[in-house]
């Protein structure tokens, strides 16, 4: 299906310059406020993430209203745009998100004011965290719903943070004070991984059924690849930190941490290309049968009341010695009694 | 995907009595707006009394009232949008007992 594949590119796309955009305004504002020179060159580099940004998102708009209308995009037509505007989270997060952009571009064009910069920054956060409510995290209903956006939103936070701003890095290598752009940074990355791990743990917990589907489900092979790479960026970055940061600014520390740099921003593309395809896949705790019997040979009955349902499969289901199994739910599949 | 029906879906599908509402709950929250439940009796008349609403207090609940139905067999079939954009649809029968 070549929608489904643009898709995936699509969002791949939008997700990697939504990071790139807020991990450049996250590494000017936290990380280093550079010379005037390369300040010009970073706000330069904010420009063009924020344009990419912008028309990946335009694309990846028409694509999902084409979808929802279930007509072809060129004619979704200014009833269908303003339908999933209005009528879908989906366009109202879409709309948002463009208004952020546009006020992040007037934040950089203004006149320098106290609180500028934290503003931008606010803007940029806003810009990427957004895109978790219209996830699988966003979808979650109840309780479990608030932790796994909430992850979420950490997850796609920390991203903008550290791959966000690894083209940042590379280019300010070489800059005047970059031992101590590199030191800081290096913090940073730190307290990244470390949140991406924790947050990354919380959404595969709530979307697997088991470390099991990283091998059996397609969404879980995606998932473990996409893990493996963030362990080849996390041993790459370690090398950063251990043996080339405390030798700079030697020529031969600064070119060689460039080199990992754009490595890690290579490796980080992957990543977040991964991302976007596993938000077009149906996650393993997603899938659900109606019979929990597995074995043909049992014999199963579902027992439905107001109060509760049960599963009862009786395995083998003939004269003999068996095994019953019964599982008791709510109708909601929820634990029964309600706790 | 739904994780649950009621009335349920086969093999305990068979109702004694005739029920007044088809609801399904979903694994994710819904688009209420591009989401909806038909209910059809055995000559494909639609047996359903009105739209398919969300329930307040849960977003991933899709419930439908339904006419007085008759004993006979009904399909329901279910169309949604998840509010992450992902569109499924399925489908499936219930008897009401003489």
């Amino acid at each position: 299906m070549p929608v489904i594949d643009l898709l995936v590119l699509v969002r791949g796309a939008h997700f990697a310059a939504t990071l790139w955009a807020a991990g450049t305004v996250c590494f000017i504002v936290l990380v280093a406020p550079p010379p005037p020179p390369l300040l010009r060159r970073l706000t330069l580099m904010i420009w063009a993430a924020l344009v990419l940004t912008v028309l990946t998102g335009a694309v990846w708009f028409v694509l999902i209203a084409a979808n929802i209308l279930d007509v072809p995009w060129d004619e979704i037509g200014r009833d269908g745009f303003w339908t999933v505007v209005s009528e879908t989270r989906y366009g109202q997060i879409a709309a948002l998100r463009l208004g952020l952009a546009v006020a992040l571009g007037l934040l950089m064009m203004a006149p320098a004011f106290t609180g500028r910069r934290v503003l931008m920054l606010l803007a940029a956060a806003a810009l990427a965290g957004l895109i978790a409510l219209v996830g699988h995290a966003g979808a979650t209903p109840g309780p479990a719903g608030w932790l796994h956006l909430a992850s979420d939103v950490v997850h796609i936070l920390a991203a903008s943070a550290w791959l966000g701003g690894l083209p940042a890095l590379a280019l300010t290598l070489g800059a005047p004070g970059a031992a101590a752009t590199t030191a800081r940074f290096s913090v940073l990355g730190m307290v990244s991984v470390g949140a991406l791990l924790a947050s990354g743990l919380v959404n595969s917990w709530q979307l697997l059924d088991g470390p099991g589907d990283l091998t059996s489900t397609a969404y879980g092979r995606v998932l473990a690849v996409k893990i493996a790479l963030f362990a080849a960026m996390v041993a790459l970055a370690a090398v950063n930190r251990t043996r080339l940061t405390p030798h700079l600014p030697a020529a031969g520390a600064t070119g060689a941490l460039r080199r990992n740099s754009l490595i890690e921003t290579a490796l980080g593309l992957a990543v977040v290309l991964l991302a976007g395809a596993l938000g077009t896949m149906i996650p393993g705790g997603h899938v659900h049968t109606n019979a929990p019997v597995t074995n043909s040979e049992a014999a199963y009955v579902h027992i439905h009341t107001e109060a509760a349902m049960a599963d009862v499969s009786i395995d083998p289901g003939r004269a003999g010695k068996s095994n019953v199994t019964i599982r008791v739910t709510r109708e909601d599949s929820g634990v029964y009694p309600r706790s | 995907m739904p994780i649950s029906t009621a009335p349920c879906r086969p093999p305990a599908s068979v109702q004694a009595t005739a029920p007044k509402e088809v609801v399904i709950w979903f694994t994710e929250a819904l688009e209420a707006k591009f989401s909806t439940i038909e209910v059809r009796d055995g000559k494909g008349a639609a047996m359903q009394a009105g739209a398919a609403t969300l329930a307040p207090d849960n977003t991933a609940q899709l419930r439908v009232p339904l006419k007085a139905l008759p004993p006979g067999t009904y399909k329901v079939i279910w169309r949604v949008l998840s509010v992450d954009t992902h569109r499924s649809k399925g489908e499936f029968s219930f008897k009401v007992a003489p």
